[in-house]
């Protein structure tokens, strides 16, 4: 069982490995793929054999190295987080239909970037910008308040969380559509920032979010065992042994910072968090200890070809990454539906 | 005999509404116990703070001797399990890894599921009759199977104590006498301790070593089967007149309701 499962995972990750290698080479400037490689090896230093990397041209080894690869690892980082969040609180809320974001993380992000933006707070910046990281601490903020509403005592009900959660959400998106009437002309930046892109994504971002992106992941995978208890039952977790409030609570924490971090470099970017899961559960079933690392890498995957598609299907623009994975996996979604008949779902 | 659970003086109320009043009783190793009495009675919320999952008010609920308050959670499930009325699973699962997952308090997460575990898990669903259905999704089986899987988790939690809520409520007959045979056959053969709640008065006197009748909140009477249910103690709880025939056939009471229009 256990060997059949680190094959998938295998495969998954040997799927991604490809599916990055496609991406560089696609884009406004065409790299072959040799050439691809041959940078991204040299990239990577303590291969043991020299590359060569006479003959190409070095505005190639710019794109590949400060442009296209940056943004590829960024989209691959976002991914696996929306994905294995969503993962978590579809776990925590014994809901498919929850997403990274049902605990008001993106409108309080939305906030905190228009707030930004509208105070022209992140004109000239680069890098990590002040709108992401207000975009961080809005979103943060929006979790306790949720968090706090949902509480009674020191127990914590799911069905308050998403209540709140909507409430806290629908309060939030009027303020910033009053923000948007007031400031028109930012109106177009607020816009983007708010379908998700990856834009402007670059080595500093990564450097911030890789480290604590791969703590909250580990953190998450290792209560796996805990959330497929959960699944079954409150009650029936907690006389299985589960500290069900405590690991409730962890869970929240952790995939409410993850989420946060991503809609911080990212933006908003919907459906990724359930469709990836919703797809795992199908084929491999709801065990956590799968699920999770699966949604990691598949996770990355889809927003990596989402991305990809963003980027190069409009020659000489870019498309909102949000609006991609909404029309990709919306109707890819409805015929999962369909064809599941209902089984996988409630 | 060898007491396993004894409740003193256990006081109850969700909020300001006084469910159980002066709960007193024992429960000596390797018995058969059913909790009888109306809807409304009490007698999930007695089970819910036996396991743990609701505080008394006041009283105290001692398993072996030691307060139930003061066991970890992981402590506690190796010696209670328990087999709760509603699992609307909504996800999917094989009946194999529900019952592995009973496994919880043993298994050590850096290191997974033993070969140990894995054999309990077989060991338990053979004695269920549910190892032909290990790979079925859970959501796809009969309710009569689920229960017997649900009882097959509880068990490789190898308890002392198993208790059940209302475990044969929602299904036919066949499957009602199953479940108890399974329940009986366990507590005879491996020495587990019963305690469950039941509706069926008939049953739960042919099963039951003993029987507690609850009646809004009280202990109505406890005792064995053919001392507690008594025509008056019928009629005093659940306001039904009642008669009791004599089986020639088996030589078991039955209890006939006689109002019926």
């Amino acid at each position: 069982m256990v060997k059949k499962n680190i094959m998938k995972i295998l495969l998954l990750i040997i799927t991604l490995l490809i599916c990055m290698t496609f991406a560089i080479t696609l884009g406004a400037v065409k790299i072959p793929i040799g050439e691809t490689i041959s940078i991204v090896g040299s990239f990577i230093k303590n291969l043991s054999f020299e590359i060569n990397l006479n003959g190409i041209k070095d505005s190639n080894i710019f794109i590949v190295l400060n442009i296209r690869l940056p943004r590829i690892i960024l989209t691959t980082i976002v991914g696996g987080i929306l994905a294995s969040v969503g993962a978590s609180y579809q776990a925590i809320f014994k809901n498919p239909m929850a997403d990274p974001f049902v605990m008001g993380v993106s409108s309080g992000a939305a906030f905190g970037a228009t707030l930004s933006i509208v105070f022209g707070l992140n004109k000239g910046i680069w890098g990590f910008g002040f709108t992401s990281i207000m975009a961080f601490v809005g979103a943060l903020i929006t979790t306790v308040i949720v968090y706090n509403l949902a509480r009674i005592g020191h127990k914590i009900s799911t069905t308050s969380i998403l209540l709140s959660g909507i409430v806290m959400s629908s309060i939030l998106s009027a303020a910033n559509s009053i923000m948007m009437i007031f400031n028109q002309d930012d109106l177009a930046n607020i816009i983007s920032w708010t379908m998700g892109s990856f834009n402007g994504a670059n080595w500093n971002q990564i450097s911030v979010i890789i480290i604590p992106a791969i703590i909250g992941l580990l953190c998450l995978s290792f209560l796996a065992r805990e959330m497929n208890a959960i699944v079954m039952g409150e009650e029936d977790a907690q006389n299985m042994g589960v500290n069900v409030e405590l690991v409730k609570k962890m869970i929240l924490v952790g995939a409410s910072l993850l989420s946060a971090l991503a809609v911080s470099v990212s933006g908003v970017i919907g459906f990724a968090g359930i469709i990836v899961p919703h797809l795992f559960r199908i084929i491999f079933g709801s065990d956590h200890k799968i699920l999770l690392p699966a949604s990691v890498i598949g996770g990355g995957i889809f927003l990596l070809i989402c991305d990809t598609l963003a980027r190069t299907a409009l020659p000489g623009r870019e498309l909102p990454v949000g609006v991609i994975t909404s029309v990709l996996g919306g109707p890819f979604f409805l015929y999962l539906l369909k064809k599941s008949k209902s089984k996988a779902m409630m | 005999m060898k007491s396993i659970l004894t409740i003193k003086n256990l006081t109850f109320s969700y909020d300001k509404i006084s469910v159980l009043k002066d709960i007193s009783f024992n429960v000596s190793s390797r018995k058969f116990i059913s909790i009888l009495g109306p809807n409304g009675s009490g007698k999930t919320t007695l089970l819910k703070n036996i396991c743990g999952l609701l505080k008394p008010n006041e009283g105290t609920i001692l398993l072996h001797d030691k307060e139930i308050s003061n066991l970890n959670k992981k402590d506690f499930a190796k010696v209670i399990s328990v087999v709760h009325q509603y699992n609307n699973i909504g996800f999917s699962f094989s009946v194999f890894d529900t019952v592995l997952m009973g496994r919880f308090p043993y298994i050590n997460k850096f290191k997974g599921e033993t070969k140990k575990d894995i054999k309990i898990v077989e060991e338990a669903m053979q004695n269920t009759g549910v190892w032909n259905l290990r790979d079925k999704d859970i959501r796809e089986i009969s309710g009569g199977e689920r229960q017997r899987v649900m009882i097959a988790r509880a068990l490789v939690q190898e308890p002392e104590l198993l208790i059940l809520d209302e475990p044969i409520s929602n299904l036919d007959v066949k499957f009602q006498i199953s479940i108890l045979n399974l329940c009986k056959k366990l507590n005879e053969k491996k020495g587990l301790t019963i305690i469950t709640t039941l509706h069926d008065i008939n049953l739960a006197a042919r099963y039951s070593d003993s029987i507690l009748l609850l009646d809004k909140g009280q202990i109505a009477a406890q005792g064995k089967p053919e001392n507690v249910l008594t025509p008056k103690n019928i009629e005093d709880v659940y306001e039904v007149e009642v008669e009791i025939l004599n089986s020639e056939k088996n030589g078991f009471s039955y209890i006939i309701p006689q109002n019926i229009v």
